[in-house]
């Protein structure tokens, strides 16, 4: 058999195999805790619970498995900790299922819509009209996604600027909205700031953890299990860590088994030649 | 009559002179006026963004039309599929979310967007993300190959990577005292010192084309198929 030759289909069928198995079975592994997701859990354990936070749902259906249990994670430390949330988010339908996962949340918590979280649904906010935002949030928004005048709405009474608000988590399948907060909120106001990404996108966001822009990064679904132990409530990422280990453990294994095959075909060629 | 080309170049470099002033001169000197007019200035992108979506509309409107009527059969049926799709969601989103007073709110409806929304499109989304997990696996297999010691020390670094970002990798290595621990760390570095070193470089590279390419199209220097064919 050529290993450097493996027909795709025997490859997607190991895949299937090695992420379908630990859904089925169930297989505990150690969370492993990075420093950067530690620093979202730490900064909102001390964040007042009289300010609110704004939660951006930048993410869809596609990046759901990433964003998805980093949301929900999120939101149960927030209302759990009574902290008032603000939900927009530049995707069409991030922030409605932010609000629905806040709504699953909120009855164990005793929290209420209106009072303990709102959503102001989909907002095009590039860095234009963020600097529009910032100054006026009332003024701006006008109504929340239910069409409930902001006037009727008890969370925003003592909201007017963003530096009425403690921090901006963006949760985020996109590319750039955590830059226009940092640039145009968090140079304006100084608020602290934490960005909640999927895998493929987390390299870029590290120049803004480390400078001590951003207070931490939840990366992935990793970031999503690591929150999930931090906060003390197991859930989705937990359960699906193994699976994401199995994949890359294939990946890991196909690309070593494969150079092995190549290193000894170059090695077999170059003996023909002399 | 003013000539388009340079309509659209005096409303680009007043949008443009508004914002650098208002970000550059201090408060004091305006008064705060400039700032102020932001919530008013803002809503114009908004604007224009909507128009923009609405030009996408037609044009796809009529391309998937003219696949309808004069398309082969394969385009055909993508064009079918298109429009059932296309007017469902916009009839029950419209009837949902705008309809005239008259017309009663029947709970169908928004059961109906809601299956729309959050059972069809969503998912959809989700299902057709996760097959690129099997393209990324079939094509990482197929395209790296250690030729030289460059490729040698990505592969170094992916693999630690890799295994760091998942429990598996601290479990691999914890049969001895703080074994766990080491690839997780390893990652973590390489994540925040080589990598993150590097987009800094990439961050202030790209940060110097932007405000060059911003001028361009602030002062319509820029060329392009469009302004070539208006002028």
């Amino acid at each position: 058999m050529d290993l450097q030759r493996i027909d795709r289909r025997v490859i997607y069928l190991l895949l299937l195999f090695v992420v379908g198995v630990p859904l089925l079975v169930k297989i505990t592994l150690p969370i492993s805790r990075f420093p950067d997701s530690a620093g979202i859990y730490d900064t909102i354990q001390t964040l007042p619970t009289n300010k609110p936070v704004i939660v951006l749902g930048n993410w869809g259906g596609s990046t759901m498995g990433e964003n998805g249990p980093q949301s929900m994670a999120i939101l149960y430390h927030l209302l759990k900790r009574g902290i008032p949330v603000m939900i927009t988010g530049v995707d069409q339908q991030g922030p409605g299922l932010v609000e629905a996962m806040a709504r699953e949340l909120a009855p164990k918590l005793g929290r209420v819509y209106g009072k303990d979280f709102v959503n102001f649904g989909y907002r095009p906010l590039s860095s234009v009209t963020l600097s529009s935002l910032i100054k006026n949030i009332p003024d701006y928004m006008k109504k929340d996604a239910h069409n409930t005048p902001v006037a009727k709405i008890p969370l925003l009474r003592n909201v007017k600027t963003l530096g009425d608000c403690s921090m901006v988590i963006d949760i985020s399948g996109l590319q750039g909205t955590t830059e226009d907060w940092v640039g145009v909120g968090q140079s304006a106001y100084h608020m602290k700031m934490a960005s909640c990404v999927t895998a493929v996108g987390a390299p870029q966001y590290y120049p803004l953890y480390d400078s001590g822009q951003l207070v931490g990064i939840l990366v992935g679904m990793r970031g999503a299990a690591e929150y999930e132990a931090l906060v003390g409530r197991p859930g989705q990422a937990t359960r699906l860590m193994p699976a994401q280990s199995g994949a890359h453990v294939l990946v890991v294994v196909l690309i070593v088994l494969c150079n092995l095959a190549y290193m000894q075909q170059r090695k077999t060629k170059g003996g023909a030649t002399r | 009559m003013i000539p388009k080309k340079q309509l659209i170049a005096g409303i680009t470099f007043l949008a443009g002179l508004y914002y650098l002033l208002n970000w550059l001169l201090p408060a004091s000197w305006t008064g705060g006026k400039l700032g102020d007019a932001e919530n008013t200035v803002g809503p114009f992108l908004q604007v224009v963004a909507a128009f923009s979506i609405g030009l996408g509309w037609f044009q796809l409107l009529a391309i998937q039309g003219r696949n309808l009527t004069q398309g082969p059969v394969s385009q055909r049926v993508n064009a079918v599929a298109f429009h059932l799709t296309f007017w469902t969601v916009l009839v029950v989103g419209l009837y949902v979310n705008v309809r005239p007073t008259e017309l009663p709110n029947t709970a169908y409806a928004a059961k109906l967007w809601e299956l729309l929304f959050n059972d069809v499109v969503v998912a959809l989304g989700s299902a057709v993300f996760s097959l690129l997990a099997f393209f990324i696996v079939a094509a990482a297999y197929r395209a790296f190959r250690v030729r030289n010691l460059e490729a040698g020390l990505m592969m170094a670094a992916a693999f630690v990577v890799m295994l760091g970002q998942v429990p598996v990798g601290g479990w691999m290595l914890s049969w001895f005292p703080g074994g766990s621990a080491i690839l997780p760390k390893s990652a973590s570095w390489l994540m925040t010192v080589i990598a993150g070193a590097s987009l800094r470089a990439i961050g202030f590279g790209v940060a110097v084309g932007a405000i060059a390419m911003g001028l361009r199209i602030w002062l319509s220097l820029e060329r392009g198929s469009y302004f070539e064919r208006e002028a």
